[in-house]
């Protein structure tokens, strides 16, 4: 018989009492990874607000995909002329106010939460997972979701996902104290049944410009061993490698090694690429909206750290990144 | 020992980024730690020289000026040389701002100063370059590093766009059009 029914029955609405804010963070998850499907699978054309620090300009969206394979043309609509098109090939982006082209390599895109999170144990660790509210945006209800770090190591997200469709129609970054650093809103979205083929197509003439490509050559395996060479000694708890690969971004370019580590959510790179001039002084922080980077020179490398999450991370990275002989 | 969060905090006071609970709480503790006094003072100077070139205020003594300004005392006027050493390598990056329009990540290139000062390196050695920019205000950079940036940051959005939160952002920050100075 049980002998301790006071301990049993306290135990058991102890239980009781968690399951509502377990069951609100499956939710939540369920929420983020319906959300993840929608906007990879809907055909969506609509315009939006990207707001960070002092700025606010508005751009324009169309995305199709057509049996799993995605295209999208992002355009600004305040300031000079940029577009950014990408499709299961490559990522065109052609900015209008520097006469220039830059095509590289488009990578899958994986739905979330990617197998890789599940592999390194809950995210839950490192995150918060909540339901929040109902809101209206862009004329749609959506339902606010929040992930909340549980460290100064990495943003939060606040979103808003349609009921319906279930599409991101504003997407808030904050900071460890909830504060929004900057925000992406839809003002405007439709979902057509067919996207017309002209609407992917770029709206700039890109006559006179100078055009710069990454390498169409078969990249070479990063040379063995050289992950013994560099070490990155400082990563935030949960950060694991997803990646280690050499690119040639620019056929000018000389090549580039680089890393990748993610908790599931946030992602930082770790790009090492040989100086032109070993005395050459590249230090420095710098930011733009939710976007860190940090730079150093180790062993006559450029050594940059660029990441979506705070300064103190891609810094703590970048200042234990050393060279082993 | 100075954890990140003070680090953060320290560089939250210079941006007037605390609220009016914290601010007393960090002006208390500045006062003090001397470590803690010193990095404040790199900081503003760092933010100052990166806001547009109140250099002349820059200087050995900015780490004392804080105290003052922390006793309300009146500030005094800092060695001048000290100032100009600094400044010289900086202004080098004025001119590329025609050309630094492009809304993209760029990393702001800082020289340490050659002979670093007593105040800029008393808790961390020439390698304290460590630079803390507003938006819209560090964009002079040299056109190399820019495009070396460009390059870096199209390729970590495609890597991170399968490993991290789904959305619309990667390339907003691209298309983004960095506002004039």
């Amino acid at each position: 018989m049980n002998r301790h029914p006071v301990r049993t029955l306290t135990l058991f609405l102890s239980l009781y009492a968690l399951a509502p804010a377990a069951g609100a963070a499956a939710e939540a998850r369920a929420w983020l990874n319906q959300m993840s499907q929608a906007l990879q699978a809907l055909d969506y054309t609509g315009t939006f607000v990207y707001q960070r620090q002092g700025s606010l300009e508005a751009m324009r969206i169309v995305h199709a995909a057509d049996d799993g394979v995605e295209r999208e043309k992002l355009s600004s609509l305040t300031g000079p002329l940029r577009e950014v098109i990408r499709d299961n090939q490559v990522v065109t982006c052609i900015l209008g106010d520097r006469r220039a082209v830059m095509v590289s390599k488009s990578r899958p895109r994986q739905p979330f939460p990617t197998s890789f999170a599940r592999d390194i144990g809950d995210l839950e660790q490192y995150y918060r997972f909540e339901m929040g509210g109902r809101d209206r945006v862009a004329g749609l209800t959506c339902q606010v979701i929040e992930v909340q770090p549980r460290d100064v190591y990495r943003y939060g997200h606040r979103l808003c996902v349609e009921v319906g469709r279930r599409m991101l129609l504003r997407s808030q970054l904050t900071d460890e104290r909830g504060r929004v650093i900057e925000q992406v809103m839809f003002t405007d979205i439709a979902f057509p049944e067919e996207i017309d083929e002209a609407e992917l197509r770029p709206d700039l003439e890109q006559a006179g410009f100078t055009w710069s490509r990454e390498s169409e050559h078969q990249q070479p395996a990063p040379q063995a061993g050289s992950h013994q060479h560099w070490k990155v000694e400082r990563l935030p708890a949960g950060f694991m490698m997803t990646d280690h690969s050499w690119h040639q971004l620019d056929n000018h370019a000389p090549g580039v090694e680089h890393w990748m580590y993610s908790d599931g959510l946030a992602s930082v790179s770790v790009y090492i690429e040989k100086a032109r001039d070993a005395g050459e002084d590249y230090r420095g922080m710098s930011r733009r909206g939710a976007l860190n980077a940090f730079g150093t020179m180790v062993n006559g490398h450029y050594v940059t750290v660029v990441g979506e999450v705070p300064r103190a991370t891609v810094e703590m990275i970048g200042r234990s990144v050393r060279y082993q002989p | 020992m100075m954890t990140d969060e003070i680090r953060e905090q320290v560089s939250a006071l210079v941006d007037d980024e605390l609220d009016d609970l914290e601010r007393p709480l960090l002006l208390g503790r500045l006062q003090r730690d001397a470590g803690l006094r010193a990095c404040l003072g790199r900081y503003q100077l760092i933010g100052e020289v990166m806001r547009g070139g109140h250099a002349q205020v820059a200087g050995l003594g900015i780490a004392a000026r804080v105290q003052a300004e922390l006793d309300g005392e009146p500030v005094s006027t800092p060695p001048p040389q000290v100032a100009a050493r600094l400044w010289k390598p900086l202004a080098g990056l004025a001119i590329a701002a025609s050309v630094a329009l492009v809304a993209v990540l760029s990393v702001q290139r800082v020289h340490a100063p050659q002979q670093a000062t007593p105040a800029l390196a008393s808790s961390q050695a020439p390698d304290g370059a460590f630079v803390r920019v507003d938006d819209g205000r560090w964009n002079r950079i040299e056109p190399a590093v820019e495009q070396r940036m460009n390059r870096y940051l199209v390729n970590h959005n495609e890597y991170a766009a399968s490993r991290s939160m789904p959305g619309v952002m990667p390339y907003v920050r691209i298309v983004g059009y960095e506002g004039q100075q």
